[in-house]
């Protein structure tokens, strides 16, 4: 008996190939995104540490100094006064490919002769072989992976260029740098061993480490090293273990991945939809067939076990095939995650991903778990039922229209539920249970608001356009139970699309408004960078000293950023020449400026909103700065509106950052002019000045508009999610709608036996998939803005700590509505086609 | 005339360099000496071509115009109870390229100097049977490593031997790694002995194939030498060497012996034996030999009647050292045998060489004699075994 009943399970999707297929793809495109997003964000972040690992090597504790990084001499009393042996100089720094500007190398000095307890794969025959010893005797000698080697065009003993700080550096290949194992030689490619003295030439760090690797024992003679080592540090340089100090690197990132991951999310939650249509249509198209087994006397568990298993294939083909499709995705979000990564955080090489094992167990679960779930209640409802009503498809949709108002009820009450959970409760976590909460339940408010738009317009369609339409629209009420699910899944992916684009308006909005406040001299001068957003090189000396001697410039203000370490992550310190003519370009969260002003000139910072927001301080509260003269608690005065990095910035006047720091470079300079100067004239003048040094100088203009193009670039992947979820939504449109309107075959075939010619059914069916997207778009329009008011004021506040304006763009409401029609009628073409062209006669026949 | 294998170990480096970056894969261990010597570039630097005039103690300080530069300290010492330890600390100094002054004005980084130092330190306890052994590398940058003649003081990292006096009669001498530490005070009261022609030591036919020499063979010493945790109050003797050179060695000198003995009755010897590929001892071998009034006899290969009579295998690199030698110097009347305190006195280092306390017996004119000292044997490990 069970064996038949099998061959009966396996001829049905036999005999719809088409379905089947659609299932699949239906679960795997709902696993692919999300695994996507998951795999690139884990690769990014494991090259990250994989590179931090190798260069860091085998040092259990690392010393780090002040912005100007540790004076060297720290080196010599470690050797000479401490006699700790196991201890490594390193200086780094970035260069570009010449021919590929996006390839980012990693510049890693290094002496050779106190590399070996440290990093063996990079000085390989004990310090002196392969290449080892060049480094020390050949001027700009490196060694490199043969894959860098490939990438650069170099060869072993010629000489090879480099854009370093924006100026064409040569090297010369002196050796390969060769391991067997694949993660290593992964390390090491896009990385550049020379000596610390060119490393430190090339980078401008002539006399300055970035850090000194050490290994210190653990036992008591270690104890007694690091009491050693204590007494001999200057105040500015602090000792951390490399572990510390990824970790405080990678947490840069973690506001980023907060929101990718809510992205995800609700692509995710469109994949659920979609996975949850998929095998809800395969249980509801076959009650007739159930009926009748029920009726020869299969037993409900029989059922129930005949569905499970069937929709387990669906689920393991879906989701393998899913996985497959979420790695290749991965490959692809990857260049956009690292490039966001490399413009606003920290240099990242990578190139390729990572499989690990979570991302992968996420798709797994969800793929299985999601369709079993969907899966479970409409073979429940199948096997519950009994036979007699099974059997009629009636009882069906009259069960689900009389659940269709409590489902709206209850999905109202979660909406809310949504809300409160987002405004109440200041954890990430919470927002995104409340914007989970705010997503179901709108969905579940779908269906009611369907039948509720479809008999408002109903009069006027049919006044309008006659009876296919009027039939069309009650069609799309008495099939809810097929269409529902489908609708809700196309209004969530549309609204997603309207909360990110509000989202992306309104951060523009925001931004552009605070460049325009903020950006105010008329030329900008700074040295080239590798992070896009930040000014990590330092001017080369001389050039403020020849920009103020220049005729015709009214007067030139210095800026110094750098990073600033604390306990957690680092802090973006800037130092500046502040006139009254420079405080119309802050904008106060906090503080009067009457007061803020005075007390920063005297001893008191300002902070940006995201670090007052994140480390919870406010004016009045002090700030504890590590400086190269200790630990400094400085007050603070104020606190501005910042959208420059969510790490937060603290403020001070240059001259008393000059007092604290032993660092006199500038990073960079804003020259103003008087009222009828002609910029771009003072651009090429400067330029002219300089003709050999590597310096960027910009117009307000190009400032401006360079900064909108960082911001632009860091939400290409944001709308590559976007387009991703809309694509899920159409491919689940597309398989509901073909499926349901295939399944209509035999009314169809009734239709044409009573004289509705083609054009009309061709008419009908669109009408009825039309009528769907209408449905969808317009219950995404206030879906949208809710879901875009939670990621602009819930999520963007939590994890970057911003306040941005809300942007209301009619264009991206337009859009939408247009994209869930279109989506929805192109869904309806190939069904329409197909029953078109089948003969009545034929159809009728179809049972 | 310790050559010493810092000759290897610079001419690995200079070979590196000079050919080229083809050969991608560690070099040290296929190299003869004399195959890498041939190779180096001399192009710049200073040459030992002819007698000098020695001031100390102005040239117990480097002299950075030679390509390489040794101070080289060994001593023989012992506890109060009579256990007998050795002691080897040695500094090199080594230039990849000549001194050239920078003109560009650009700011230059402390590192770039073309300087580096190595040192050894070995430490042989005999009673327990334990040898132990260390190797440094550092360049001359920043003060890491460096030498100076006034006050004199030689250094890598915190090893380290510095005059505490202004004539550096008297040396303090302090290492440290691992499991030993040597914290000893060397005192001298004669003056150095000039190796060679008075000081100028020719090591193979040609102008400038010689090292500016000298030695002072008899310090006394006392201090504290530790070892796992257990410190020893020793006395005891110390030889130091100094050399510096640009060039020495020919292309068939494939290794050398050197002893540097202290007698009972006073007297210093000091012997080294170069050995030519065909197996033969090169002409250019010598010696000096200074009795207890001070009096030095510069000895000449002629003089030298040196024979192995025992042979110990390296468990750790499977090379044959003579591990006992017959020592005859007819002119002074001296036959004796020299033996190891322990067989194995092997340094497990870059380059592998043989260095050790060694005991003497025998007799001198028909008196019973005794004596202790250290003897170094190169070229047996490496290259010298290549044909």
């Amino acid at each position: 008996m069970m064996r038949v009943l099998w061959l009966s399970t396996l001829r049905w999707p036999l005999r719809r190939p088409w379905q089947a297929l659609l299932a699949i793809v239906g679960v795997a495109m709902g696993v692919a995104v999300v695994i996507a997003i998951d795999i690139a964000n884990e690769s990014a972040r494991r090259a990250f540490l994989l590179s931090t690992a190798t260069v860091t090597g085998l040092a259990t504790d690392q010393l780090t100094g002040g912005p100007n990084g540790i004076p060297e001499d720290v080196f010599r009393r470690i050797r000479v006064d401490v006699g700790l042996r196991e201890s490594a100089p390193v200086v780094e720094g970035y260069a570009t490919s010449v021919t590929t500007p996006t390839h980012t190398l990693q510049i890693l000095g290094i002496d050779p002769l106190s590399e070996a307890p440290f990093r063996p794969e990079l000085t390989p025959g004990n310090g002196l072989g392969g290449g080892v010893a060049q480094l020390l005797t050949q001027p700009d000698a490196v060694l490199m992976s043969r894959g860098t080697a490939t990438a650069l065009g170099a060869t072993l003993g010629q000489p090879v260029y480099v854009t370093i700080a924006g100026a064409r550096q040569s090297m010369v290949l002196v050796g390969l740098l060769e391991t067997n194992d694949v993660a290593t030689q992964r390390a090491l490619d896009d990385l550049l061993i020379t000596d610390i003295s060119v490393a430190q030439r090339w980078l401008g760090k002539v006399g300055q480490l970035d850090r000194i690797d050490l290994i210190i024992p653990t036992d008591a003679s270690g104890t007694n090293v690091r009491t050693q080592l204590a007494a001999i540090l200057p105040p500015g340089v602090r000792m951390t273990t490399p572990s510390q100090r990824a970790q405080s690197t990678t947490e840069m990132t973690a506001s980023f991945e907060i929101n990718l991951n809510a992205l995800s999310l609700l692509a995710l939650v469109v994949g659920m939809f979609l996975i949850y249509n998929t095998m809800t249509f395969a249980v509801v198209q076959r009650r007739p067939l159930l009926g009748t087994l029920r009726c020869l006397g299969v037993s409900q568990g029989e059922i129930a076990r005949l569905m499970l298993v069937e929709g387990s294939v669906i689920a393991v083909l879906g989701t393998a095939l899913g996985i497959g499709l979420g790695i290749g995705l991965a490959q692809l979000l990857l260049g956009l995650v690292a490039r966001t990564i490399n413009d606003i955080y920290f240099v990242v090489t990578v190139n390729t991903i990572t499989l690990t094992f979570w991302p992968l167990l996420k798709g797994v679960v969800l793929g299985l778990l999601a369709s079993l779930v969907a899966l479970a209640i409409p073979t429940w409802e199948a096997a519950r039922t009994p036979p007699r009503t099974v059997l009629r498809r009636s009882s069906y949709e009259e069960q689900t229209r009389r659940l269709v108002p409590i489902l709206g009820w209850l999905g109202l009450v979660l909406m809310l539920f949504g809300g409160v959970v987002m405004w109440q409760i200041p954890y990430i976590l919470a927002s995104y249970v409340g914007l989970l909460a705010l997503t179901l339940g709108a969905a579940m408010v779908t269906p009611i608001a369907t039948v509720a738009v479809m008999a408002l317009i109903r009069p006027l369609a049919v006044r309008l356009f006659g009876l296919i339409a009027g039939m069309a629209v009650r069609d799309v009420v008495t099939s809810l139970s097929r269409t529902a699910v489908a609708v809700a899944a196309l209004m969530i992916a549309v609204a997603v699309t309207i909360a990110v684009g509000l989202m992306v308006a309104s951060f523009r909005l925001t931004v552009v408004d605070w460049l325009t406040t903020t950006i105010r001299a008329d030329v900008f001068v700074s040295a080239p960078a590798i992070t896009a957003n930040r000014l990590d090189t330092p001017l080369p000396a001389g050039v403020y000293e020849k920009i103020v001697a220049l005729p015709g410039i009214d007067r030139v203000r210095r800026y110094r950023s750098t990073m600033l370490p604390t306990d957690t992550t680092p802090v973006l310190q800037i130092a500046l020449d502040v006139t009254e003519a420079d405080h119309a370009a802050f904008l106060w969260a906090e503080g009067d400026p009457a007061q803020i002003w005075p007390a920063y000139n005297r001893d008191a910072i300002i902070i940006s909103e995201p670090l007052s927001l994140r480390h919870h301080l406010h004016v009045g509260d002090t700030f504890t700065m590590r400086t190269d003269r200790g630990d400094v608690a400085m007050p603070i005065a104020g606190v501005f509106y910042d959208y420059g990095t969510e790490l937060g910035v603290i403020m001070q006047p240059i001259e008393r950052y000059q007092h604290f720091f032993d660092d006199p470079h500038l990073s960079s300079l804003g020259v103003y002019l008087p009222a009828d100067a002609d910029s771009e004239a003072m651009v090429n003048t400067i330029r002219d000045q300089f003709p050999t040094t590597a310096l960027l100088v910009r117009s307000n203009r190009t400032l401006r508009e360079s900064s909108v193009a960082i911001l632009d670039r860091t939400f290409a992947i944001t709308n590559v999610l976007q387009l991703l979820a809309t694509i899920v939504a159409f491919v689940g449109i597309f398989a509901a709608l073909t499926a349901m309107q295939l399944e209509r075959v035999r009314e169809f075939g009734m239709l044409r036996a009573i004289g509705l010619d083609p054009r009309q059914l061709w008419q009908l069916v669109l009408s009825e998939t039309g009528l769907m997207g209408l449905v969808a778009g317009l219950v995404a329009l206030p879906v949208g803005t809710a879901m875009a008011w939670a990621l602009i004021f819930v999520i963007n506040r939590i994890s970057f700590g911003w306040t941005l304006q809300f942007a209301f763009e009619p264009h991206i409401y337009f859009n939408a509505l247009i994209t869930a029609i279109v989506a929805a009628l192109l869904a309806g073409i190939v069904p329409a086609w197909r029953i078109a062209r089948i003969a009545p006669a034929l159809a009728l026949r179809e049972e | 005339m310790p050559m010493k294998s810092f000759w290897i170990w610079l001419s690995c480096v200079w070979l590196c360099v000079a050919c080229g970056a083809q050969t991608a894969a560690p070099l040290q261990t296929q190299l003869t000496l004399a195959e890498s010597l041939n190779r180096t570039d001399m192009t710049g630097f200073l040459r030992a071509d002819k007698p000098r005039q020695f001031a100390f103690p102005a040239d117990h300080g480097p002299h950075d115009g030679y390509a390489v530069e040794w101070w080289y300290y060994t001593g023989n010492l012992r506890d109060v109870s009579g256990r007998e330890f050795g002691y080897q600390f040695t500094i090199f100094r080594s230039a990849f390229r000549p001194p050239t002054p920078d003109a560009s004005g650009a700011p230059q980084s402390a590192w770039r100097g073309a300087t580096a130092y190595m040192a050894h330190l070995a430490v042989t306890d005999v009673a327990g049977q334990q040898f132990f052994a260390y190797e440094r590398f550092d360049r001359a940058a920043l003060g890491i490593a460096g030498a100076q003649a006034a006050p004199f003081k030689v250094w890598l990292d915190d090893w380290h031997v510095a005059s505490t006096t202004p004539d550096a009669a008297h040396m303090q001498l302090r290492a440290a790694q691992g499991v030993v530490a040597l914290d000893l005070q060397l005192d001298n009261r004669m003056p150095p002995v000039l190796q060679g022609n008075a000081g100028l030591s020719q090591k193979s036919a040609g102008v400038g194939n010689a090292s500016y020499y000298y030695s002072v063979p008899r310090m006394a010493t006392i201090g504290t030498l530790t070892i796992a945790g257990q410190a020893y109050q020793v006395t005891g003797t110390s030889w130091m060497d100094r050399e510096w050179s640009t060039s020495a060695l020919a292309a068939d000198q494939v290794g050398w012996d050197w002893f540097a003995l202290h007698l009972d009755d006073g007297s210093d010897v000091m012997l080294y034996h170069l050995r030519r590929r065909d197996g033969s001892i090169d002409p250019y071998s010598g010696g000096s030999w200074r009795d207890a009034s001070g009096s030095v006899t510069t000895l000449t290969s002629a003089d030298i009647e040196l024979k192995p009579v025992g042979e110990w295998t390296s468990p750790h690199t499977g090379a044959k050292y003579p591990a006992t030698w017959q020592l005859r110097i007819a002119r002074m009347g001296l036959d004796v045998t020299v033996t190891p305190l322990l067989a194995d006195q092997e340094l497990p280092v870059t380059v592998r060489y043989w260095e050790g306390a060694v005991a003497v017996t025998g007799q001198r004119t028909n008196h019973a004699i005794k004596g202790n000292g250290y003897l170094e044997m190169t070229g047996y490990a490496d290259g010298g075994t290549r044909p």
